[in-house]
């Protein structure tokens, strides 16, 4: 009878537990669901959507927010593109373009009708572990919603993201994760798979809402993402240069190390029998970038050192290995041959701190957005005729300043400290 | 068509007067008839003292005789097709030397008997070096020297602790390449001189292969010790293409019976091309769009370097100039 009793109690505890957030899911889709709109680029030649993802009205003007890479053909090829949303009930209708924030991957528009309702937009940054609800449209299945949980900003990240532990999926971008409440705490933005999700945070919603209600609409697009890159840049790099560069060792060299929070970096050492040297390699990486095109990625900043030492290689052997290994094949970067211009390279004998080194500088500008570059380095430090570093450095989408001061910084970081 | 038959019983000296030069098409001789005894005709038919196998010559086409003044003259005997001097018919002509006529479609020039040859040519191939490979020695020589070239090569281009087997087995496809390219070449001389002299293909295409590898090898660490990595290529480039003009003049020497220096054209002409071609394909690759710097770099060890090395600051001073080229290759605004 005692046992009975037990089943019957677990049972209804269970069911208690269990039940409350599946019904508040229910009811945050059936609350907010109308809110939610798919974004759709238009072919105009074939009058065909081209790619989708998701967004949110924002204002009962029919403001929606979306990512800016749901809807950047629409800057880059205006001509042959346009944007549509398509509400979950069928009703559809033209999208206009009123601004951007590339760095954040933020787009605003506005639809040709005024919206009825409106999602609003937090100020304030959830507790760790509160449950959020992400809304969108993957892989055009129709609208969506995905419990998860807010995991607190990433550390290590140049441009702030929030995690977001819940599956987002290729169409979703743009869409919002809100609360039980409906307020949008960020914008879905992307994915590492295994239900680690990225979101946007909702502070720059509002900074975009703002500044469009300043009436700062319809502007240059091309010229304005020129303008927020290089004020992006200008902030980090500022902040880079401002002081020493932290060093790490290789002995007998003393090298950049971690220059900044959101770099991350890695090391490892290489020793095999079947290799006449050995290879102590260290290297730093932005862990995210900013959306240009579907080719083209910027705000990149990546770096590395691979410290030779032979071990028992004549000389000439031992430098046909790092001839070979010196290739600038390394600074591959998804380049998008419309936006940028090919590399051109300087390449010379360079002396510092009792070191000799052969370096190779290369520079490549934007076409479409003046005064921006990517810049490559790759130097073979020579400290003898048995031990070698090689370094490289790429700085994608930085002023012709800080292409060149920051590369020159990072060569003299490069020490004799034996 | 230019054909003459002619049966020629030589003349006394003091009866020969001049010679008519039956042309080909490019202007070489294949005929010299004795102008002796005159009158001479000359025509289609077997009557003529000259015959000329041309359908388009008339049975009775000329007539060359002395005037009054002895000056050797042609009349035309009312012919078809006529005579033509470069591209005026005429019906009478005076021959002199070096002149050319047509009849028909045959070519002929006159030469008097006091026409001045040009001077010999020297025959430089008696004393071509070429002819050394010939000497069995000489052969086992280039092909000692060409593996040995190559087992250096590999030895020195492996990171690994040396093993016999691989260093060997490393040697199968270039003696594989050699192999097939003298193969070919000895089919040719087979064909054409009636000899194979494969041997001495194969000593040529390892002479070759050599040469490739030390011009790289040597420009490479030129370029590293004078910081001239630019240089380098055009500097491959034009060597390269002279060893594969003496590679393939030399295969054409043992594999032809064509005049040395004809070959020698012949082998500078495909070496040109090859290297224009190469030099067409760079540019193509060099304007090709890539996402990743294309910079070719030569490194050596430290103690190769001739040149000083400038300070840091200075080197990136001159990533101006980077930046002005980049500017200057800009597509500009309509």
């Amino acid at each position: 009878m005692l046992r009975l009793f037990f089943c019957c109690l677990g049972l209804f505890l269970s069911q208690s537990i269990w039940a409350a957030p599946a019904d508040e899911t229910e009811r945050v889709f059936t609350d907010y669901k109308d809110n939610i709109v798919q974004v759709r680029m238009l072919d105009q030649a074939s009058a065909s959507k081209a790619s989708i993802g998701s967004g949110f009205l924002v204002d009962r003007q029919g403001f929606i927010i979306t990512n800016f890479h749901v809807i950047a053909e629409l800057v880059h090829k205006p001509g042959q593109y346009r944007a549509e949303y398509l509400f979950e009930d069928g009703r559809s209708g033209k999208l206009e373009l009123l601004d951007i924030d590339v760095v954040h991957d933020l787009a605003l528009l506005k639809m040709d009708v005024a919206a009825d309702r409106f999602l609003a937009i937090s100020t304030q940054e959830p507790a760790k572990g509160e449950r959020l609800f992400s809304l969108g449209n993957p892989h055009d299945l129709g609208l969506t919603i995905v419990e998860g949980t807010y995991n607190g900003q990433l550390e290590k990240s140049l441009y702030e993201r929030i995690h977001f532990t819940g599956s987002i999926n290729p169409g979703m971008s743009g869409g919002p994760t809100i609360n039980r409440n409906g307020v949008v705490v960020g914008v879905n933005v992307a994915s590492a798979g295994n239900q680690l999700g990225f979101l946007v945070p909702a502070t720059y919603v509002n900074r975009l809402l703002a500044r469009t209600h300043d009436g700062q609409a319809k502007p240059d697009f091309t010229a304005l993402m020129g303008e927020q890159l290089l004020a992006n840049q200008d902030n980090y790099m500022t902040a880079l240069l401002a002081k020493p560069f932290a060093e790490v060792r290789m002995e007998p060299l003393s090298v950049p190390g971690r220059l900044a929070y959101f770099l991350n970096c890695w090391g490892d050492t290489r020793k095999r029998e079947d290799e006449l040297y050995e290879l102590v390699h260290y290297s730093c990486a932005t862990s995210d970038d900013i959306f240009l095109s579907d080719q083209q990625t910027s705000g990149v900043i990546r770096y590395s050192h691979a410290l030779y030492n032979s071990k028992g290689l004549g000389p000439i052997r031992f430098f046909s290995l790092l001839e070979q290994n010196f290739q600038t094949e390394r600074l591959r970067l998804r380049s998008d041959e419309d936006m940028v211009t090919n590399y051109e390279c300087n390449s010379d004998f360079v002396t510092h701190d009792t070191l000799r080194s052969k370096v190779v500088f290369c520079l490549r500008a934007y076409k479409k957005l003046p005064g921006l570059y990517d810049a490559a380095l790759m130097a073979a430090v020579f400290t003898d005729d048995q031990q070698m570093l090689q370094t490289n450095l790429l700085l994608a989408g930085v002023s012709y300043e800080s292409a060149t001061r920051f590369p020159q910084a990072y060569l003299e970081t490069i020490r004799w400290t034996p | 068509m230019d054909s003459v038959t002619q049966s020629a019983v030589y003349p006394q000296e003091s009866q020969v007067r001049g010679w008519l030069e039956v042309l080909d098409r490019t202007g070489h001789v294949t005929q010299r008839l004795t102008v002796s005894h005159l009158p001479l005709t000359i025509g289609r038919s077997y009557e003529n003292d000259v015959i000329l196998d041309d359908p388009y010559v008339s049975p009775m086409h000329l007539r060359l005789h002395s005037d009054s003044e002895n000056r050797l003259v042609a009349d035309d005997l009312d012919s078809v097709n006529g005579l033509y001097r470069e591209r005026e018919r005429v019906s009478q002509i005076e021959l002199t030397s070096g002149l050319e006529v047509r009849v028909g479609h045959t070519r002929l020039r006159y030469r008097d008997k006091d026409f001045q040859v040009p001077a010999p040519l020297v025959d430089f191939s008696v004393r071509s070096p070429l002819l050394l490979l010939h000497k069995p020695l000489v052969l086992v020589l280039v092909y000692v020297l060409t593996l040995g070239w190559l087992l250096l090569s590999n030895y020195l281009g492996s990171y690994e602790p040396v093993e016999i087997t691989r260093l060997v087995a490393a040697l199968v496809a270039p003696v594989a390449g050699i192999l097939v390219w003298s193969g070919v070449w000895a089919f040719a001389s087979r064909l054409l001189v009636h000899r194979l002299n494969f041997l001495i293909h194969c000593a040529i295409a390892c002479l070759a292969g050599l040469g490739f590898s030390c011009l790289a090898t040597s420009l490479s660490y030129l370029a590293f010790a004078l910081n001239a990595d630019q240089l380098e290529e055009a500097a491959q480039l034009f060597g390269n293409a002279l060893i594969f003009a003496l590679l393939l003049y030399a295969h054409l020497r043992f594999c032809s019976l064509a005049p040395p220096r004809r070959l020698v054209v012949t082998a500078a002409v495909l070496a040109v091309v090859a290297g224009a071609l190469t030099v067409l394909e760079t540019q193509v690759d060099y304007s090709e769009f890539s996402a990743a710097p294309s910079y070719h770099t030569t490194l050596k060890p430290p103690s190769f370097q001739w040149v000083s090395g400038e300070p840091i600051a200075a080197f990136f001073t001159d990533a101006e100039a980077l930046r002005q080229d980049l500017l200057e290759a800009m597509p500009k605004e309509p």
